[in-house]
């Protein structure tokens, strides 16, 4: 392949594994409006597929933060959220402090 | 008036999920460079895909000479959470006078961040006021992570890769906390937990299904604890 093949083979391949699934998720929710039962049911849904997520992130992370300790990554979302909870739901608070831990623990441990 | 909402969904992108997001895409922009693909994949991949898991997900898989055909149905199955989210997000997007076809090109700006950002702030507004400021803010937030990507692939060799790693931290990190926070519901706060305590024990058992199981079933556990707990208290 040329490198322009590459490239649009590449950024096809990101959009067939996504945009379907959005595209379902439109044609399914035409007869529903925001009340709906179903709906609550499928927001239900994605808060725990979001949830289950972050999970995978934190334990087998791609790309660079891969090569940090899974420690490291433990603490600093468990930092993060009881800051949040601690500090009055300050999400930027909270942040910060979990990136804080994460950046010094990953210093002393590296 | 449509002017205003216009200029007050353009604004919200520069708030905290947006300013999050430009942090998150120039780590990917870096990661672009580190791994070795042209420019132009990191800025095809932000404007198709805009599902910064999935893009991070497909460059790391390729790069390490995973099957395509593999890589294909991991992503696939990652992106699985974009259906239910969209599924739960148009009925309070669209108007009952939305065409079809405006329902789907609407729903490509549908990712985590965003979805939180709009379940948090649409249904505050009148409904006919939802599209145009939805519009607004998600074409701001994907100019802007263009730009990013584009910082992130020329700046960011000069930083060590310890920045990066704290750079691409915060995309769990800030999903976890504005997911939270957007679950004002009792079901959705369940579906939280769930979700989260299911995922652990599932991702080293069943790899490449945890996801959508941990979805599925904590999403279910928690949608009929709460009709359960409900019926009980009436």
């Amino acid at each position: 392949m040329t490198e322009t093949q590459t490239i649009l083979f590449l950024v096809i391949l990101g959009f067939l594994a996504t945009e379907p699934w959005r595209w379902l998720g439109v044609f399914l929710s035409k007869d529903y409006d925001e009340d709906h039962e179903v709906i609550k049911y499928v927001r239900a849904i994605s808060t725990a597929l979001i949830a289950a997520l972050v999970m995978r992130l934190i334990f087998s992370p791609p790309g660079v933060l891969s090569q940090t300790e899974l420690s490291s990554r433990l603490i600093a979302i468990v930092t993060a959220m009881l800051v949040y909870l601690l500090a009055k739901q300050n999400i930027l608070l909270a942040l910060s402090a979990g990136i804080l831990v994460f950046l010094m623990f990953e210093s002393a441990l590296v | 008036m449509k002017k205003k909402l216009i200029i007050a969904g353009a604004k919200s992108a520069f708030a905290l999920p947006g300013i999050i997001l430009m942090i998150t895409f120039f780590a990917f922009g870096a990661m672009v460079r580190a791994l070795e693909f042209p420019l132009a994949v990191g800025i095809g991949l932000t404007l198709s895909t805009f599902a910064i898991p999935s893009q991070i997900v497909l460059l790391d898989e390729i790069s390490r000479g995973t099957a395509v055909i593999t890589t294909m149905i991991a992503i696939t199955l990652t992106a699985v959470r974009l259906f239910p989210m969209t599924m739960s997000l148009m009925p309070i997007l669209r108007t009952p006078s939305t065409p079809r076809w405006q329902q789907y090109a609407l729903s490509h700006f549908i990712a985590v961040s965003v979805w939180v950002q709009s379940m948090f702030s649409l249904p505050s507004l009148k409904r006919q006021d939802r599209i145009p400021f939805y519009l607004a803010h998600c074409l701001t937030i994907i100019s802007l992570t263009v730009a990013t990507t584009i910082a992130g692939f020329y700046i960011a060799q000069s930083l060590p890769p310890l920045y990066l790693a704290a750079a691409l931290m915060i995309t769990p990190l800030y999903f976890f906390l504005s997911l939270f926070h957007t679950a004002t519901r009792k079901a959705e706060k369940y579906a939280f937990l769930f979700g989260t305590a299911l995922a652990i024990p599932m991702m080293s058992q069943i790899p490449d299904y945890a996801l959508i199981l941990a979805g599925l079933i904590g999403g279910s556990m928690a949608y009929f604890l709460d009709r359960l707990l409900n019926r009980d208290r009436k």
